[in-house]
C-alpha cells in the first residue's frame, strides 16, 4: 500500500512539474506546499540558520520555476529531483560562508578561527514530526551501523568529502568509502527505492 | 555486473563527492552502461530519501508569499521545452550532474 501511494504521488508530482513548466502559477503553489516543509527542513539541517535556509529555499523554488521543463522523469523522481537543487543550493552557501571565514581569521591573523561546519551546528528545527515517511526514513537511518551512518550524514547534511571524512575520523579512504557505500546499499534495500 | 569499485563511485556520485575529473569518467562509464545507470538510480532516491530524516521544521508563511510575489512580478519566464538541463557551471553544481546522468 506504502508502495502504490508512493507511485500516485510520483504521478502527480510529475503533472504538477509538467503544469510549472508550462507556467502554471497554481501548479507551482500545490508543489511549494507539498515540497516546501522537508527542502526547508534539510536546508535548515544543513545551514543551522533559518535565515540562511528560507533564501537557500526562495533560491530553490525559483529555479524549480524556471527549469521545471528541464526535469527528466527518466533520471529522477521530483522529489530527489529537488532535493538535488536544495543541496545544491545549500552548498553553494556554505562555500561561501567558509570563504567569508577565510578571510576573516586571514585579516585578523587568527590561523585557528573555525570554520564553519553545518553538520555540528544545532539545528532550531522542530522535533516533532508525524510525517509516516519521515518515521520510516529516519528508523531505517537509525538501524544502519553507526559508523555507516556517521559516514553518510557527515556526506549529506555535512557536505564532507570522503577525503574530509576520512581525515576527521582517522580512517583510511577505503574504510570510509566502503562504509558510504554499504551504507547507501542497506537504505535502498530497506526504503525500496 | 557492476563492480564493487563502480558501486563505490556511484555512491560518491550520487552524493556529489567525486572531483570534476572523477565525475566526467564516471558518466563516460554511465551511458556505457543501462545497468549502472539503473543502480545509480536507485542509490539517487535512496539518497534523496536521507533529507526526510532532517528534524522537520515548516518555513515561514511569509516566505511563500515572497516567492509567489516574485514569479509574479519578476516575470521569470519557465525555461521553453527541450532546453538543456543546466549549464555547466563548475563544481558548484556537482550534485545536479547526479540528476543529469
Amino acid at each position: 500500500m506504502a508502495e502504490e501511494a508512493a507511485i500516485v504521488q510520483q504521478i502527480a508530482d510529475r503533472e504538477m512539474i509538467e503544469r510549472i513548466g508550462r507556467g502554471d502559477q497554481s501548479a507551482f503553489s500545490a508543489l511549494y506546499d507539498r515540497l516546501s516543509r522537508p527542502l526547508y527542513s534539510l536546508a535548515l539541517r544543513m545551514l543551522g540558520d533559518a535565515g540562511d535556509a528560507q533564501d537557500a529555499l526562495q533560491d530553490v523554488f525559483l529555479q524549480i520555476w524556471s527549469r521545471a521543463a528541464t526535469y527528466n522523469p527518466e533520471q529522477s523522481t521530483v522529489f530527489s529531483w529537488t532535493v538535488l537543487l536544495t543541496r545544491s543550493r545549500v552548498i553553494d552557501r556554505l562555500r561561501a560562508r567558509k570563504r567569508r571565514l577565510r578571510i576573516v581569521a586571514s585579516a585578523t591573523g587568527d590561523e585557528d578561527a573555525d570554520v564553519a561546519d553545518a553538520s555540528t551546528m544545532e539545528s532550531a528545527a522542530d522535533t516533532a514530526d508525524k510525517n509516516d515517511e519521515a518515521a520510516r526514513v529516519r528508523s531505517v537511518l537509525n538501524n544502519l551501523p553507526s559508523e555507516q551512518r556517521e559516514a553518510i550524514e557527515l556526506a549529506f547534511f555535512g557536505h564532507l568529502t570522503h577525503h574530509e571524512i576520512a581525515a576527521r575520523l582517522g580512517e583510511p579512504l577505503g574504510t570510509i568509502k566502503a562504509r558510504i557505500r554499504r551504507g547507501l546499499l542497506k537504505l535502498r534495500e530497506r526504503l525500496g527505492t | 555486473m557492476i563492480s564493487e569499485e563502480q558501486q563505490d563511485q556511484a555512491a560518491l556520485h550520487v552524493l556529489g563527492l567525486l572531483s570534476a575529473a572523477e565525475a566526467a569518467a564516471f558518466e563516460s562509464a554511465l551511458s556505457a552502461s543501462a545497468e549502472l545507470r539503473d543502480f545509480v538510480r536507485e542509490l539517487r532516491e535512496a539518497a534523496a530519501d536521507l533529507a526526510l530524516s532532517a528534524p522537520s521544521q515548516a518555513p515561514p508563511a511569509s516566505l511563500k508569499q515572497r516567492i509567489m510575489r516574485e514569479i509574479t512580478t519578476e516575470k521569470l519566464a519557465p525555461a521553453p521545452l527541450q532546453r538543456a538541463p543546466f549549464g555547466h557551471r563548475g563544481g558548484v553544481d556537482r550534485v545536479l550532474r547526479g540528476a543529469r546522468s
